[in-house]
């Protein structure tokens, strides 16, 4: 690897790296990481010719914490407030990766009605998170307004979480064998109150947003993506799913109670930005028939199995995948028997689909690389872990 | 269970894994030298890559790579060790582009080499960072036998079976038999 010499390169070593293309009429755009489309601290070095992009390398790094080393500084209950900083906008399906691989690993049996209550709040942060992206999306796409709506209606949820967890985004929930606490009295009353809402918006924002003209021709032909390189590049979630692939770790991986639900995985085949505009649009009403049947079913009984404070899971390794807001989360962990796991290694969903941006933005308008990264749905924290 | 796929990619040793206590249906162990063989016969039968991984042991640097199809529960893990003093493995880039980032956070936590790569620099570290942040101390490595579930490790012969526990009830009933 070269040096940084700053007196003979300019820029940093990313953009010094970032070499001069053979095309005539280059330029090199340094996009980030203060940019407001890219949704935290992402850079993207560009290659223009003219407004066409020629190249495109996302720099990451900006907000990398090192979750994996810190693993192993910290005995396993401690690392779970960890798992709600990972992704925060759908912290509650970090938190059941990490624990349910645990539980995988020392074979603990979580009580009927945690799991209930696992998945009634995972998907409740799911429909938040969506929610966030939907808002988020059209502001970047230039429509202000939405983000109110979608703000206001996930404020319900977070209210709700609130009352639930005692935080309203950064969750640490999940514990080994079960959930912290209880759900208070009221949960379900409030879930159900808020799925009806939502189902009444989700129609307004159906006839107000998405087959607004000025949407689709941002959203449309945009970013088309392939099964084979979504294969190739390990994409998964709504990306995944917006190629026509009905891949959904809730049902081919079924974990937890998700096989006693009654679910459709939305899929749609154009696989560009609108197809995965879509998907997450139905994926909302998925997770309310979800919670629905959560709260309906929810058992009586314990919430959490017995286990120690000081929790040894046996030698060995397990890892547990768990269908998040924004794909396939993956939590591995390497036990040598001790106090503290030996190494955790967070595949996180984001990571991958973000990879494809290269591939995605190779030849299109700068601008509607805007539209694509939005589409991809990224939380940077995620992907810098 | 052992997809048929495995036969062809020259492993030394493929163990079929129990998935409800480790997420996996078969590990396979590899050398650098079989790797990028592996991986095409991957390809070919239509596996996406979920992740590359790393984990310092007393043996090396273990690298997993993790594939999986798209319905149904059959998460393979291919393994392979490389020493610490050369750490090098081929890229697998080449065949899933998506490796490439991997990869890269593995160079940067690791150390790992990996030959043919397009792009090896840093990825999630800042460019001035020196060293290797997931590299141990020599005197806190464990061996594989520390860390691997013991049904691996009877499989590939680096452990003696439990034979007791699970074959005493069948001495006990054999024994009346023999009475008579």
């Amino acid at each position: 690897m070269q040096a940084f010499d700053s007196t003979t390169r300019r820029g940093d070593l990313s953009s010094a790296r970032f070499e001069p293309g053979s095309t005539e009429d280059k330029m090199i755009l340094s996009m980030g990481p203060q940019h407001p489309s890219t949704h935290g601290v992402l850079r993207i070095m560009l290659e223009l010719d003219g407004e066409y992009i020629v190249r495109a390398e996302p720099i990451l790094g900006y907000v990398h914490r090192m979750h994996e080393w810190m693993s192993e500084q910290s005995t396993y209950m401690q690392f779970i407030p960890n798992m709600g900083r990972v992704d925060y906008l759908h912290a509650m399906a970090w938190n059941w990766a990490y624990a349910g691989a645990l539980e995988r690993l020392a074979g603990i049996e979580v009580p009927e009605r945690a799991e209930y209550i696992r998945v009634a709040v995972t998907e409740l942060n799911r429909i938040s998170s969506h929610l966030v992206w939907w808002g988020a999306y059209l502001l970047d796409l230039g429509a202000f307004t939405p983000i109110m709506y979608s703000f206001d209606d996930r404020e319900q949820i977070l209210d709700i979480l609130q009352a639930v967890t005692g935080s309203r985004l950064t969750y640490s929930y999940f514990t080994i064998g079960g959930v912290y606490d209880d759900v208070p009295a009221d949960f379900c009353k409030r879930s159900i109150a808020f799925v009806n809402r939502l189902r009444s918006r989700l129609s307004m924002y159906r006839d107000l947003v998405t087959g607004n003209a000025i949407l689709r021709g941002r959203c449309e032909g945009i970013g088309g993506l392939s099964v084979d390189v979504a294969r190739r590049y390990g994409a998964t979630g709504p990306v995944l799913r917006a190629s026509g692939v009905a891949s959904d770790a809730r049902k081919s991986e079924s974990y937890g109670v998700y096989d006693r639900f009654e679910f459709r995985i939305p899929t749609y085949t154009e696989g560009d930005a609108m197809a995965r505009y879509r998907v997450r649009l139905d994926e909302l009403e998925t997770s309310c028939d979800i919670i629905e049947q959560a709260v309906s079913n929810l058992p009586e009984g314990p919430v959490v199995a017995k286990v120690s404070r000081n929790f040894k899971p046996p030698k060995g390794e397990a890892c547990l995948a768990v269908e998040g807001a924004r794909g396939k989360i993956i939590v591995h962990v390497r036990s040598d028997g001790g106090l503290k796991p030996y190494r955790v290694k967070l595949r996180a969903p984001g990571f991958s689909n973000m990879s494809l941006f290269c591939e995605l933005a190779r030849g299109t308008m700068l601008s509607d690389a805007v539209s694509i990264l939005g589409s991809l749905d990224l939380v940077i924290p995620e992907i810098d872990r | 269970m052992i997809p048929d796929c495995v036969a062809a990619m020259g492993a030394t040793q493929a163990v079929a894994m129990d998935y409800a206590a480790t997420g996996v249906v078969a590990s396979v162990s590899l050398t650098p030298e079989t790797i990028l063989d592996a991986v095409a016969v991957l390809d070919k039968e239509g596996y996406h890559l979920e992740d590359v991984a790393a984990s310092d042991l007393k043996e090396g640097f273990e690298i997993t790579y993790h594939f999986s199809l798209f319905a149904g529960k059959n998460r393979l893990v291919l393994r392979l060790i490389v020493p610490h003093n050369m750490p090098r493995v081929p890229t697998i880039s080449g065949i899933y582009p998506g490796a490439d980032w991997h990869e890269r956070e593995c160079f940067d936590f690791f150390g790992i080499d990996f030959t043919g790569h397009p792009n090896l620099h840093h990825l999630l570290l800042s460019e001035d960072f020196e060293g290797h942040p997931l590299v141990k101390a020599e005197n806190t490595r464990k061996g594989l036998v520390d860390v691997m579930p013991q049904s691996w490790l009877v499989a590939v012969g680096m452990a003696e079976p439990e034979a007791p526990r699970a074959e005493k009830p069948e001495k006990q009933a054999a024994v009346p038999g023999a009475k008579e």
